[in-house]
């Protein structure tokens, strides 16, 4: 058993789930593999049933991403793992570039790495909107925390114990733990750092904020939860 | 006078169908005692309707029915409220046994493999 764990939250990853962990395995040997399976309704399970070496938690109803993501750190709380690598299922993190996050990690001591598309400028390929919202969130904890983060909203990130057993035990754990994660955080003194990935463009499958409406309903979600994490930082803060 | 019988039977069955529910184990105590509230107010308001006319008095309000759509209004906003909260409560309380039961359902898989290897 390896001390570092890989979570891969998967809803509906038939088409891509093998690849991902084929090339996991090749590049990233020495860690330890967990599919949370969000109760797709494709193939995923089957698909997962194949592979070898790898622990497939199954979960009976459908959680969404953050209720998938959630049961990775409570595994990893169970089997006390050090290290907890946050990975998507379809395709788009390149698993040699989890050793950087790594590496980081243990050198500047640090709680949180994330993997960032933007904080050197690439032809990375991004929505209009999605764009703006990543600028206008990165803007946000700028100017509350004064930390510079990228991509807020990026999904490939390194997590050390207390950071993911905190995750395993909030009871509110939000429903897209971007910003307002990232905020609170940093308002509890832990600290995050940022590394240059590469990331791919996804070849099956639509994105979870794919469409017109739904990243208008993610911004005004997003927001009202860091309205909401201000508030009650503040007062927890001024009462010490 | 009829519509006072009228409505002190609505306020009675009320009262009866919320007692029968909770002494059938089908409604919690708790939660019951609002409603009971309810019809027991629409009782004694049937009873004695001049009541209103002396709040909607003493409360400054001119049209004094106006004052019985507030209270009913109100009611329905805080049982709507109370709804949303237990909802989310429950919620929670849901995700977190889905995702216990999975864990759990992983360790139980794990324990047969080893146990087919020995």
């Amino acid at each position: 058993m390896s001390e570092i764990l890989l979570i891969i939250p998967a809803y509906n990853e038939a088409q891509n789930i093998a690849n991902v962990i084929d090339e996991i395995k090749q590049d990233l040997s020495y860690v330890d593999i967990l599919v949370v399976n969000d109760c797709s309704t494709d193939d995923t399970l089957q698909t997962l049933m194949l592979i070898k070496d790898i622990v497939v938690v199954s979960l009976p109803v459908n959680l969404g991403y953050s209720g998938a993501l959630q049961t990775g750190f409570k595994y990893a709380v169970e089997k006390d793992y050090e290290i907890v690598i946050q990975f998507d299922g379809d395709g788009q993190h390149i698993a040699s570039e989890a050793e950087k996050l790594l590496n980081i990690l243990k050198e500047q001591d640090v709680d949180i790495v994330i993997g960032s598309r933007f904080k050197t400028k690439n032809k990375y390929n991004h929505s209009f909107f999605r764009k703006i919202g990543t600028h206008f969130f990165s803007g946000i904890i700028k100017q509350i925390c004064k930390v510079n983060i990228t991509d807020p909203t990026s999904g490939f990130q390194v997590l050390k114990k207390s950071v993911f057993e905190k995750y395993a035990q909030m009871n509110n754990y939000p429903e897209y733990p971007d910003a307002n994660l990232l905020i609170e955080m940093l308002l509890e003194k832990y600290s995050i750092a940022e590394c240059q990935v590469e990331m791919r463009n996804r070849e099956f499958g639509t994105s979870m904020h794919s469409g017109f409406i739904k990243p208008i309903k993610y911004m005004i979600k997003m927001f009202y939860a860091i309205i909401f994490i201000l508030i009650s930082k503040q007062r927890t803060i001024s009462n010490y | 006078m009829i519509t006072r019988i009228f409505f002190a039977l609505i306020g009675l069955l009320v009262i009866f169908y919320v007692y029968n529910r909770v002494k059938k184990n089908l409604f919690s105590e708790k939660e019951s005692m609002f409603w009971m509230l309810g019809a027991v107010v629409v009782f004694i308001l049937s009873i004695f309707p001049k009541v209103i006319d002396q709040f909607s008095r003493i409360l400054g309000i001119e049209y004094p029915p106006s004052l019985l759509f507030l209270c009913a209004m109100m009611f329905i906003l805080i049982l709507l409220l109370r709804q949303g909260q237990q909802i989310s409560i429950l919620t929670n309380n849901v995700k977190e046994l889905i995702q216990r039961n999975a864990l759990l359902e992983q360790k139980i898989m794990e324990v047969c493999e080893k146990n087919e290897q020995d």
